[in-house]
């Protein structure tokens, strides 16, 4: 792409319309100063080529010029494949893109809109961002071509420029044509597959997607109708087994029925021969219990006659022993009651001699002596301790009201500080003393009157003679004295202080005053003597009541537990005094002998012993005596009881077997024979045993037919079945199976229907046109996976060979590179080594085996390194069309040396390399070797604004014209 | 000859699936149908006293109770009587085919539902037909390992007259691929007395002669091939028997309508391809025929044409074709590579020759190490991809 001429309107800087035309095929500088407009004319090249005309925001706003509401447009004209182009572009106000071409002189819009410029984009294989203004990473195989202002190094080339440079430099070995493959291959991989290499989807989703949604409906009828050809399949098993169910159970129905009929006649027959059994059983038992009962009663009447034989003869026996033993017993009692009165008469012999009783008065009379004599003793020293007591109580109720000690000592602290606060007073006070002289006028001291002082009182009048005795007067804070005929005389000191002592002086006599007030004197030392006598009243007084306590210390508990007072006490002592006192007056009233001779309690005492232990001796032989006669009475007395016992035991048996005897004729008499059989009679014994004879043989016969009906009832009921069954059971079974075999039927005909149901749905035949379908389209879809396979694998191939062609062609690149290198910066630094996107290395200095990094070099090393890559991929770029090659003020740092090498570097290129030059600076002073060569074209761009300012007119177009070639 | 005649076919397997002729099922289905109608005619051409089907009248008792009544109206159609018995397909089973009242309405059909002895004189009468008792084999499950022919007495009683075995299942030794169903020892006939067994469940025609020599039970095979490979099929069997222990005489009745192919052309230069085309081209009655075209050999991606044009034949002329490239490779680079030096050089001529090396691959003797690559195939399709690209572009 050649660029034949720039125009600006409304962009930026550039209010009015700035055109700049006539650029040359070859070499072009575009200069100006600083802050001119350079790069804004670069940028609109740029955004002419790459960016959405309908673009908006911030960043398109800034496209407007400051402050002017004007619309930005930029028009480009350009050569392509020999033919002359021209875009219109207009940002923000109805944004507009245009592309023409020039056809016989006129420009013909061949696009506009978005696909103009998505053609434009097309040419230098750009790119578009999601959103905002192009950067230099959209700008395709400008990216390499132009520079912008101090960015000369490449960035990272998107990979659809990395391959556009790849298909350009695979190009210089290829002929022509396979270009055009390798882009039909790309078409079709694009038909199935995303840049990335994923399956296409949507809309653009190749066909193999429909075909597996229509395999998936398709497998998905399948399966459906598959599984309605297996529910088929079960119901019609299901129905199958629930009618075979249905026949068995029939069968099984025919078959109880038959089994019921039968068992219910063999029941009958069952229940005869049962009740022809219990008839012949109730016979046998019948006839046993006749034979028992006979039986049993001629036994008992056997038993009862040997009963009254045997009970009489004991009687007789026992009637004859029992007078003699009625002797013995009399004979005993007589002995026992001797003993008895031996015993008693032992007993009574020993209360005759009354000694006892006075051996115990004799020990009370000593004992009571004894109590009255301590009591006595207590209740005399009690009543001192009393009387004491009293007397110091007295004593002190006498003394009256004494100040305690606290109060005594608060009264020794309040008369010290009174007295502190009087000598405090004193010292503070002022002292007048008037001393008369002889010869003083008698009228003036005469009647000295206080105005003010303590002592005496205000209003006092002193009287004082001519050498006389002084008078003194003393107040605080001041005195005052008027002397008559002189005048007053005042003395004044501190007035605080004095009233301060004053108030504690006062205070401190008024609580002096109180505190003393109820004890009649404030006499410290008077009050203290009371103290102290009160004191030793108060303690001797405590000291009586205590030892009166003391002796009255067993009279302290009142019989109910309560503690008595000591008065109580004392009353208590002496009433128990009285008491003993009365109990030996009343001994002595019974030996009033005792008076003068008191007993001797233990010699009394001694006599009683000796006695008593005499008197018990006596009474235990006669105690035993009693016992042995009474034990030989109760033996005579058991054995006459024991053999009286046995008399009537013998009669009563006796008695009974005769009464047995009567009530078997009474209880078992129905008359007739029977009563003749079961009477006692000693002439039906014969007859009753012939009738048990008969009775056990009638038994026997009766027996044998029991035998026989069980026999036969035996083997009905256990024959070739086994035990019968019970009709009601086989009933309950019977109605059982016909209701299971109806639930079958029912069963079996319900799903009959849904059997007919699945049926006509035909899922068999359905099943065939589904997998026919499937089959169909799996075919279908093979083919499609096997092409789309294909198409991948064209593509890798294609691919892997375009990369095996690139890394044949980067060594080429490298070294054009390094060559153009050298020439700027020498070959000290080495070649060039290149990345796979083309990314710079660094360098490789002689003698180093690794490559240098880009970092070690120096500013202006890496512009020049950086400037050999950019021309050496131009010039590859540039190999089958000529290219637009910019560089916007890139070289800052490079000496003027170097400088001029680059500028041969980019006369050769313009010249030989396909590349149309344009170099945007602030310093055409350095291509003034082109000026002067007349090789390039300069173009003016601060001459042109001049000018535009000079004819702004609003309607011409100013423009750089050629100035130097 | 006088004698019993009685038309022997099995195996309609109407309504059958064919999955293997994918879209063209639909019209195999309707060839089948068509086929009975011609067996129907058949028998009343050949004079026969009676039909009989044993077994997989239906493929399935889940097929359209719409089928069920036009088949039903094709045996009715014959003016002799029907006998049907249930196969392993169709068994006589709740909610089978054999429910439709359709059967109630033609009494000229009787589904044998029961193994009892049918005397056949009370439906086949006339002057010089000889007395004779069917005794049918009806199946009630589709598999067992019974034989179904083990009822039949073969105490030949005074009144049998001519012995006919109708059953269904597998002559031991027939080369059916499943498992055995319903066995059926080889001498069968001999075994239950009986002077003919007709025979179903192998789609094609085979007979078991007695250790005489004498053919007493076949399988008539079905009327309406099947499936590509079947042999001797699409037949019925018209078998004549003069008197009870006189021999049978067969007299096979085509009744098939289709024609299934299976081609497999060995291609080695383009002139044979065009041949191949050429063939088809030429082809009788393509409407009917069915083809299953397996070429093998060698296939210069150039003749991508001719392959496209075989494809075209195949699908319009046909009532079904198959084309299997799988065993045809492309040529290998050593061979015609013309179009390949055409191209330009660079990545297409590279892309080229790779991936003929790989798809040339395929057919390297067994034994011969091969190129690692793709599928042979796939880079074959790549291949002609390739040349079809490379023709478009020099056509623009």
């Amino acid at each position: 792409m050649i660029l034949l001429s720039i125009q600006v309107e409304g962009w930026r800087c550039f209010a009015l319309p700035v055109a700049l035309e006539s650029f040359d095929a070859g070499l072009n500088v575009l200069h100006a100063p600083n802050g001119t407009g350079k790069s804004t004319l670069f940028e609109a090249l740029a955004r002419a080529f790459f960016d959405r005309h309908n673009s908006s925001g911030e960043a398109a706003e800034a496209l407007r010029p400051w402050g002017r509401d004007l619309t930005p447009t930029v028009t480009v004209r350009f050569l392509r494949e020999g033919h002359e182009y021209r875009v219109t572009k207009q940002f923000l106000d109805a944004p507009r893109c245009v592309l023409e071409r020039l056809e016989e002189g006129s420009y013909i819009p061949l696009a506009n809109g978005p696909k103009a410029a998505e053609q434009l984009r097309g040419l230098l294989l750009g790119s578009v961002p999601g959103h905002g203004l192009c950067d230099a990473r959209h700008w395709g195989v400008a990216q390499i071509l132009w520079a912008p202002q101090g960015d000369l190094a490449l960035g990272e080339l998107s990979e659809p420029l990395i391959g556009q440079v790849q298909m350009s430099l695979n190009a210089q070995l290829a002929a022509a044509g396979s270009g055009e493959v390798e882009r039909r291959i790309e078409q079709l991989y694009g038909q199935y597959y995303t840049p990335k290499g994923r399956m296409k989807s949507g809309a653009q989703a190749p066909p193999a997607v429909a075909l597996e949604a229509q395999l998936a409906a398709a497998c998905a009828r399948r399966d459906h109708v598959a599984a309605t050809l297996e529910e088929l399949s079960i119901a019609s098993e299901d129905v199958a087994r629930l009618r075979a169910e249905g026949d068995r159970l029939a069968a099984v129905i025919a078959e109880t029925s038959q089994e019921y009929e039968s068992v219910r006649h063999k029941a009958e027959a069952l229940a005869l021969l049962r009740s022809k059994v219990e008839t012949a059983s109730s016979r046998v038992k019948q006839l046993e219990a006749q034979y028992e009962r006979l039986q049993q009663t001629a036994n008992a009447i056997a038993g009862a006659r040997r009963e009254i034989h045997d009970a009489s003869r004991e009687a007789e026996l026992l009637s004859a022993r029992i007078p003699v033993l009625e002797e013995e017993e009399a004979g005993a009692a007589v002995q026992r009651a001797a003993a008895q009165a031996e015993v008693e008469r032992a007993e009574q012999a020993g209360d005759a001699t009354g000694l006892e009783a006075v051996a115990d008065a004799a020990r009370a009379f000593a004992e009571t002596s004894r109590l009255l004599a301590e009591l006595t003793k207590l209740e005399v020293h009690a009543s001192e301790a009393d009387e004491e007591r009293r007397t110091f109580r007295r004593k002190r109720e006498e003394l009256g009201k004494v100040p305690d000690r606290p109060t005594l000592a608060g009264i020794r602290d309040t008369l010290h500080r009174r007295d502190q606060a009087a000598a405090r007073l004193e010292s503070a006070s002022l002292t007048l003393t008037l001393k008369p002289a002889p010869d003083a006028d008698p009228g003036m001291i005469s009647a000295i009157r206080v105005l003010t002082g303590d002592r005496p009182a205000p209003g006092s009048v002193l009287e004082a003679s001519p050498g006389g005795d002084p008078v003194t007067v003393q107040g605080a804070p001041e005195v005052e004295l008027e002397l008559p005929g002189v005048g007053r005389l005042r003395a004044r000191g501190p007035a605080g202080t004095v009233e301060q002592i004053r108030k504690a002086l006062e205070d401190s006599t008024r609580e002096l005053e109180r505190l003393t007030a109820p004890f009649g004197t404030s006499d410290l030392h008077r009050l203290e003597e009371l103290v102290e006598t009160a004191h030793d009243l108060e303690t001797r007084q405590r000291a009586g009541e205590t030892a009166l306590k003391t002796v009255l210390a067993g009279f302290a508990e009142a019989p109910d537990g309560s503690r008595r007072t000591v008065l109580a006490a004392l009353e208590a002592l002496r009433v128990e005094l009285a008491g003993q006192a009365a109990r030996l007056e009343t001994i002595l009233v019974r030996h009033p002998e005792w008076r003068e001779n008191p007993p001797d309690p233990e010699a009394l005492q001694r006599r009683l012993d000796e006695m008593t232990a005499s008197r018990q001796r006596e009474l235990a032989a006669a105690r035993a005596q009693l016992s042995k006669a009474d034990a030989v009475h109760r033996a005579a007395q058991v054995a006459l009881q024991r053999e009286r016992s046995a008399l009537d035991h013998a009669q009563v048996r006796c008695k009974n077997a005769e009464r047995r005897l009567a009530s078997h004729l009474e209880e078992d008499s129905p008359g007739g024979a029977q009563a003749d059989l079961l009477s006692p009679a000693p002439d039906r014994d014969a007859e009753r045993r012939a009738h048990l004879t008969r009775l056990a043989m009638d038994r026997e016969v009766a027996s044998e037919r029991l035998k026989e009906a069980e026999g036969e009832l035996a083997r009905m009921s256990s024959g070739p079945d086994g035990e019968l069954p019970d009709p009601a059971l086989l009933e309950t079974r019977l109605a059982d199976l016909r209701n299971r075999r109806d639930r079958a039927l029912q069963d079996a005909a319900h799903r009959q229907g849904e059997l007919a149901r699945l049926a006509s749905e035909a899922p068999y035949s359905r099943l065939a046109e589904a997998e026919e379908e499937i089959a169909q389209l799996t075919e279908e879809l093979a083919e499609e996976r096997q092409k789309m396979e294909a198409v991948r694998l064209l593509h890798e191939v294609a691919d892997s060979c375009r990369r095996s062609a690139f890394e044949n062609v980067l060594e080429p690149v490298q070294r054009t590179a390094s060559d153009l290198f050298h020439r700027l910066a020498g070959k000290r630094l080495g070649p060039v080594h290149l990345g796979g996107a083309f990314a710079v290395q660094g360098v490789r200095p002689t003698g180093v085996d690794s490559v240098v990094d880009l970092r070690q070099l120096s500013g202006g090393e890496r512009e020049q390194l950086h400037f050999a890559v950019r021309l050496a991929l131009a010039r590859e770029l540039a190999r089958s069309e000529r290219h637009l090659f910019v560089l916007d003020d890139t070289f800052a740092a490079t000496d003027l040396e170097r400088l001029g090498r680059i500028r041969s570097v980019l006369a050769e290129a313009a010249e030989n390399d396909n590349l149309q030059v344009l170099v945007l600076t602030c310093h055409p002073e350095f291509y003034d070797e082109w000026r002067v060569a007349e090789s390039a074209r300069f173009h003016d761009l601060s001459g042109l604004l001049a000018r535009q300012r000079q004819e702004a007119s609003g309607t011409h177009v100013p423009s750089v014209e050629a100035m130097a070639k | 000859m006088s004698g019993l005649r009685l038309l022997h076919t099995a195996d309609w397997q109407m309504g059958m699936r064919a999955a293997h002729v994918g879209s063209a099922g639909a019209r195999v289905r309707q060839a089948r149908l068509e086929a009975a109608r011609r067996l129907v005619r058949a028998a009343g051409e050949a004079a026969a006293h009676l039909m009989v089907v044993a077994g997989d009248t239906f493929e399935s008792n889940g097929v359209d109770r719409l089928l069920v009544q036009q088949v039903a109206d094709i045996l009715a159609s014959a003016q002799i009587p029907v006998f049907v018995i249930p196969g392993n397909h169709d068994p006589l089973v709740p909610g089978s085919v054999w429910e439709h009242p359709a059967w109630q309405r033609h009494p000229s059909i009787r589904i044998l539902r029961e193994a009892v002895p049918v005397d056949l004189s009370e439906v086949v009468s006339g002057d010089g037909v000889p007395r004779a008792t069917l005794f049918p084999c009806p199946l009630f499950a589709k598999y067992s390992t019974e034989d179904p022919t083990l009822w039949i007495d073969p105490e030949r009683r005074p009144g049998d007259g001519i012995r006919i075995g109708l059953g269904h299942g597998t002559v031991q030794g027939a080369p059916i691929e499943s498992e055995p169903d319903y066995p059926i020892p080889r001498d069968a006939a001999t075994r239950r007395g009986l002077d003919y067994l007709a025979l179903g469940h192998w789609h094609s025609y085979a007979s078991y002669p007695d250790p005489a020599g004498c053919v007493r039970m076949a399988y008539s095979g079905t009327h309406e091939t099947t499936k590509f490979g079947e042999r001797d099929s699409g037949n019925a069997l018209l078998v004549e028997i003069s008197a009870p222990g006189a021999a049978p005489v067969f007299t096979p009745i085509r009744t098939g309508g289709l024609t299934w192919k299976v081609l497999e052309p060995e291609l080695r230069t383009s002139a044979d391809l065009e041949r191949l085309c050429e063939h088809l081209e030429n082809e009788a009655s393509p409407e009917a025929t069915l083809i299953d075209l397996r070429p093998s050999g060698l296939m210069d991606p150039s003749d991508s044409a001719l392959v496209d044009r075989i494809r075209t034949l195949l699908d319009a002329r046909f009532l079904y074709g198959r084309l299997e490239l799988s065993r045809l490779y492309c040529a290998s680079p050593e061979g015609d590579v013309a179009w390949i030096e055409a191209l330009p050089p660079g990545v297409a001529r590279g892309v080229a020759l790779r991936l003929a090396a790989w798809a040339s691959s395929g057919s390297a003797p067994v034994g011969v190490s091969q190129e690692e690559g793709p599928d042979p195939a796939v880079a074959a399709r790549a291949l002609r991809e390739l040349y079809v690209l490379a023709r478009e572009g020099s056509a623009s």
